[in-house]
């Protein structure tokens, strides 16, 4: 079976879940016998040679124009039959067509793929909310207040200048694309239930976890005499929507008899945000110079040795998420997780099973929560022992291979 | 004495009848009487009493035919029996006396003669007098009167006593007050108004032509205020001129009569009269107190060169006549006069059209009147607009004028409408004066850019100003033009009650007459194919594109997947300029990826909703045609050929269309209906029953009074016959309606069929007074339209129910 996977941007050059787990899924395909595996990432067009809107990069791998926006999320590529796309799609050939996201790639490229490949099974793997919000597509409104539906005159609300009829045609417009999709696939049962409550069918929905790396789970971090689990670690983009200013702000107000707690921050990213937000956030790094650290961005390579460090790890996230790719990566590495009781992240980590839930966006109940796991005897023990596995990657590529292959 | 040319021949100067004495309030209950009132012929009176410090001056007269009176003077403070006689004078009285005739109803002048008298009597400051006579008979007649203090005298003392200075009283009060008595100083300011050895009323020119036309120019020595009335007196009739006159100042009369200064002392008058009218007449000036002046009237009869030429010299008087004279001629048939009035109107008015004002500022005289534009509209007339400020009531009658002498009196036909910018820069000067001071007037007369017309304000008796017509460019395109005209109905929103008269009488039949542009030529409308078109399609759909064109894309995405649009003839027509590069670029863009085919048509300008779609109509390739607005999604496949079912199967269907349904999935259009808006009476509107109600009603196909053009599918030949779209109508609101009320008309029904279910991006809903202005007049202006096509019976009355 060939097999072409579409993401919104490559790895190599963008640094998010949603590019790692596309990947991830390419290369596993690719690697199994009989099955051939294509990857194109979006990139911006100055990765590309001028007059190009494809561009080659490894013998399986291309680059691809696009820049959407929130609220259009149409490409600016040719759709005709002669456009690199078009040709690109001829050459490969694929049975199977995935995207993962449709941001920045365009919604017109599902409907150009079912146009060149009729046969092609078409399956697109959906990510955050950006269907249903034009903020981002987190499903918090524009006041930070949490959104639980979606729905144009909800969303002229946090978009005055966007009038209901323009809100209206966007989702329709979006509607018009998905009814080409033969297969949806969401990571997490709530993301599926927010997709299908829009209106996406659910019997071509799909709840399947992203293909996480397999790696050795890491021997408890050994304590010297009298410490307790007190090393707390955030790994992920520094967005406010991860909340991670609210993690600084919770281990600011633990008591300073508190010995042995300390939150150490590995991501970056923080240049993509306004002035405020990078001041904000540096301002928190400064105050807080005893507990917290802030070590910068890592890559995958360097995760199992960055949580053998640790013994917890934190996420403070303002939004839903959606199947955070870290929860998973901290089960497999044996690192229980401590997270809001918020969407995504409460559906994949059980509270006092496979970590502890916090109320969301609040530092006082997560300072509680930290203290609590920092110096409650057993606990931190009694959770790594029932850490989910998470599924094998050779499973997970083999039920996206079924996917591909039912119609 | 005068050496004017005066050609009156006898000049009578006459005081009017005093009151009488049987009118006037008995003031002493013992006055014997043997004889009844009635009965007596004798009557007294006095005109006035002055009062100054040292006594009284009487003006007055006795009237005494039957020689009754024995004696007659004065009763001071009510002591019956001392009579100051008159004569002999009393020592404390001056007086003058003399004869005057006096004309009286039903008596000839020369009969009578009555005893006027100026006298000063010296008396103790607050002493009563009464004016008495004694009669043969015993009796004693007594008349008070009372006194009027020399300085509360008022203008029309003076005038009276001014009449009679020349008969003594300034010499009688000169010779008793001091020659700088405020009361003597009065008199002499008083008395120059009437010199002595001025004539009352002279006639310079009398002119006859053969075309029995008079023509009278000559002056009278009293100003134009205190002139009655001014008649022709024949031995058969009677005509009045006062208004038939026009008065006008003579500076060349001030040289010989300094006194006759800062006044209309002159007059002018064209009247057509037989010559059996002209035979023995007199001309008649009656004074507001009553004198009279009578002179002979023969005038000389001369040829119509040397009368145009008079006419010429006072071409600013005659011009205000020609119209009336004109309008008598063509009753009397005189068609050789008509001829050379005709002539002689155009040839003043060419001479003198370019110095006109386009204002006036005399607020005494006609008030304040300005004209800021004035549109040439052919057949359809002339529309004015422009202010005017009447703030001592004149009240001058305000004429419309052609040079061929036609005229139209529109004193009564300003629209007034507010114009506050207006009051802002009078108010210093008039703080009374109000907003409402602008006017609009349609005069229904033929007017083509370029012609002269004019503006004559006419003020009684007769004295006129003249304007010209501002030159006001009138657009070549009608939408400009409107555009234009709409923007000089200031404050549309102040009036909106009165906004239908408006239209009614001025606006509505002004912008009827513009005609619309004619549709562009085949060979000037450019069509674009993408992809490969149907071979035999069922329905052409004529999408208009105006502003935005990505709706395209939008609909483009709703009908790829939508197997009715395999045969559908599917026509784009850009009605903006501005978008079509856009537009082409899109559509290149987007084809290939929906798989519609489509084509784009544009004639390279904006030619409004109807003309487009009339346009489209031309290029449409099936049978059947559906209108679509290009803001409507569909909302599920097959609702086209739920529509074309409907339109085949049901009973004499003429046009049918969907359910419309907004975003939220409230109902837009199930039906229309007609029916007014309070806000603005007299208009009638497109009203939608059930607008933003969830739908209750049936999936069936249920039967309607209108429909809504937003998505109407019909024939296309029935659309031909009805002559599509009424490209009348402007920026898009009613056509649906006339054509649906037309289609009635020839015997078709239409039909909602809500099986069909669309989406109407509909433009955010704005009430229609919160619209700008000019959009708002040009949706009262199209339901003008409508309701009268309604009234003219061009189609059924949508508020009428349908016939079964």
């Amino acid at each position: 079976m060939r097999v072409l996977i579409l993401s919104h941007g490559h790895p190599r050059f963008s640094k998010g879940g949603g590019e790692f787990a596309a990947y991830a899924l390419y290369r596993g395909i690719d690697a199994r016998v009989g099955e051939e595996a294509f990857f194109i990432g979006r990139a911006p067009t100055a990765f590309l040679a001028a007059g190009s809107e494809v561009m080659a990069i490894a013998p399986r791998e291309y680059l691809i124009a696009g820049q959407t926006d929130a609220m259009g999320l149409q490409t600016g590529i040719r759709l005709d039959d002669g456009g690199d796309f078009a040709t690109l799609l001829r050459t490969i050939n694929p049975d199977a067509i995935h995207f993962h996201h449709y941001l920045h790639l365009g919604l017109e490229l599902i409907r150009v793929a079912r146009r060149l490949c009729p046969h092609a099974k078409i399956v697109l793997t959906l990510h955050e909310f950006m269907a249903l919000c034009v903020h981002n597509g987190q499903m918090i409104k524009t006041n930070h207040s949490l959104c639980f539906h979606s729905n144009p005159l909800d969303c002229h609300q946090c978009f005055p200048e966007h009038p209901v009829n323009e809100l209206f045609l966007r989702e329709r417009y979006i509607k018009s694309f998905f009814a080409q999709v033969d297969c949806f696939i969401a990571p997490s049962h709530f993301l599926a239930r927010r997709y299908v409550d829009w209106g996406l069918p659910a019997e071509r929905l799909h709840e399947q976890e992203n293909l996480i790396a397999d790696m050795p789970r890491l021997p408890d971090r050994p304590l010297t005499e009298g410490e307790t689990r007190g090393r707390f670690a955030y790994f992920g983009q520094l967005t406010p929507y991860k909340g991670v200013d609210l993690l600084i702000d919770a281990f600011s107000r633990l008591p300073k008899s508190l010995k042995g707690v300390s939150l150490d921050i590995y991501g970056g990213g923080l240049e993509h945000f306004d002035e405020k937000f990078r001041r904000r956030m540096q301002e928190l790094f400064d105050a807080n110079p005893r507990r917290v650290r802030w070590h910068g961005i890592y890559s995958p390579e360097e995760l199992p040795g960055l949580m053998a460090s640790i013994d917890w790890v934190v996420m403070g996230s303002i939004w839903w998420e959606n199947s955070p790719l870290v929860i998973q990566e901290a089960f497999r590495l044996g690192r229980p997780v401590i997270c809001p009781n918020l969407g995504g992240m409460a559906e994949k980590v059980a509270h006092e099973v496979s970590g502890l839930h916090f109320r969301a966006r609040d530092p006082l109940d997560l300072a509680e929560t930290v203290r609590r796991a920092a110096t409650e005897p057993g606990l931190w023990e009694r959770l790594v022992a029932d850490l989910p596995k998470p599924p094998a990657p050779e499973d997970v590529v083999g039920a996206h291979l079924a996917l591909y292959g039912s119609r | 004495m005068s050496n004017q040319p005066v050609s009156s021949e006898h000049i009578l100067k006459q005081p009017a009848p005093s009151p009488s004495l049987q009118e006037a309030p008995a003031t002493h209950p013992q006055t014997p009487t043997t004889k009844p009132p009635s009965q007596r012929a004798v009557r007294l009176a006095i005109d006035v009493i002055v009062r100054v410090e040292t006594g009284l001056f009487f003006i007055g007269g006795l009237y005494d035919p039957d020689h009754e009176v024995e004696t007659f003077g004065l009763l001071a403070s009510g002591q019956l029996d001392t009579l100051i006689p008159f004569s002999p004078p009393h020592p404390a009285l001056r007086i003058q006396t003399r004869l005057r005739p006096v004309p009286m109803d039903n008596a000839s002048p020369e009969d009578v003669n009555q005893n006027e008298f100026v006298a000063f009597l010296t008396a103790k400051a607050g002493m009563r007098v009464h004016l008495a006579v004694r009669l043969r008979n015993g009796e004693t007649l007594v008349q008070a009167y009372p006194t009027v203090a020399y300085s509360a005298l008022n203008a029309t003392h003076l005038t009276q006593l001014g009449l009679h200075s020349e008969d003594g009283l300034l010499e009688l009060a000169e010779s008793v007050l001091d020659p700088n008595h405020g009361f003597t100083a009065a008199l002499r300011k008083e008395s120059r108004q009437a010199v002595d050895g001025m004539p009352g009323l002279c006639i310079d020119h009398a002119l006859y032509t053969e075309s029995a036309l008079l023509c009278l120019y000559g002056w009278s020595a009293s100003p134009a205020h205190s002139i009655r009335r001014l008649f022709l007196l024949a031995p058969e009739t009677q005509i009045e001129l006062t208004e038939r006159i026009h008065r006008l100042p003579r500076p060349d009369l001030t040289e010989i009569f300094p006194e006759l200064r800062d006044g209309e002392y002159g007059f002018f008058g064209l009247l057509a009269l037989a010559p059996k009218q002209l035979s023995g007449a007199r001309l008649h000036l009656e004074m507001q107190d009553g004198h009279r002046t009578t002179l002979f009237l023969k005038p000389k009869v001369v040829e119509w060169t040397e009368f145009a030429v008079f006419m010429r010299s006072l071409w600013c008087h005659a011009m205000s006549d020609l119209p009336t004279l004109l309008g008598h001629c063509r009753t009397l048939k005189k068609s050789r006069l008509t001829k050379r009035l005709t002539h002689l109107a155009t040839s003043l008015v060419e001479t003198h059209h370019a110095d006109l004002p386009l204002s006036v500022s005399a607020p005494a005289e006609h008030g304040m009147i300005a004209l800021d534009r004035a549109w040439a509209l052919g057949a359809g007339g002339c529309l004015l607009t422009g202010w005017r400020f009447d703030p001592y009531g004149t009240k001058p009658r305000i004429f419309f004028h052609s040079p061929a002498g036609q005229s139209l009196e529109i004193t009564d036909c300003l629209f007034p409408v507010p114009r506050p910018d207006v009051a802002d820069v009078h108010r210093d000067h008039f703080p009374e004066m109000t907003e409402d001071t602008g006017f609009l007037c349609r005069v229904p007369f033929p007017t083509n850019p370029g012609d002269t017309r004019l503006i004559e304000l006419r003020r009684a008796p007769g004295q006129s100003r003249w304007l010209r017509l501002p030159d006001t460019r009138v657009a070549r395109s009608d939408t400009s033009l409107i555009n234009d005209i709409l923007s000089w109905v200031p404050q549309p929103q102040r009036m909106r009650r009165r906004l239908y008269a408006l239209f009614n009488d001025h606006l509505g039949p002004t912008l009827d007459a513009i005609e619309p542009r004619s549709p562009p030529a085949t060979e000037d409308i450019a069509t674009h194919a993408f992809g490969v078109p149907p071979e035999a399609p069922r329905v052409s759909i004529l999408v208009p594109l105006y502003g935005r064109y990505d709706f395209l894309r939008h609909q483009l995405a709703q009908f790829a997947d939508d197997p009715d649009f395999q045969a559908v003839d599917l026509l784009y027509l850009v009605d903006d300029p501005r978008i079509l590069t856009e537009t082409l670029e899109l559509a290149s863009a987007v084809q290939p990826l929906f798989g519609v085919s489509f084509r784009v048509a544009h004639a390279g300008a904006n030619l409004g909703y109807a003309a487009i779609n009339n346009l489209g109509a031309r290029f449409a390739r099936a049978d059947t045609l559906l209108l679509l607005n290009s803001d409507i999604l569909p909302l599920h496949p097959g609702w086209l050929a739920t529509l074309l079912d409907a339109l085949e199967h049901l009973p004499e269907a003429g046009a049918v269309a969907p359910l419309l349904l907004f975003p939220e999935g409230a109902v837009q259009h199930a039906g229309m209906v007609a029916g007014e808006h309070p806000a603005f009476p007299g208009f009638l509107f497109n009203l939608h029953p059930g607008k933003g109600q969830a739908w209750n009603g049936p999936e069936t196909p249920s039967e309607q009074i209108m429909l809504s053009a937003a998505c109407l599918l019909l024939r296309t030949a029935d659309y031909l016959a009805c002559g599509g779209l009424d490209e009348g109508y402007r920026v898009g609101d009613f056509e649906d309606s006339d054509l649906c009320l037309v289609l009635r008309q020839r015997g078709r029904r239409l039909y909602l069929a809500p099986a069909a279910k669309l989406c109407h991006l509909e433009r955010q809903s704005q009430q229609l007074a919160e619209q700008g202005d000019r959009r708002m007049l040009l949706t009262l202006y199209n339901a003008w339209r409508f309701g009268d096509k309604i009234r003219a019976g061009r189609f059924p009355d949508p508020r009428l129910a349908m016939e079964a």
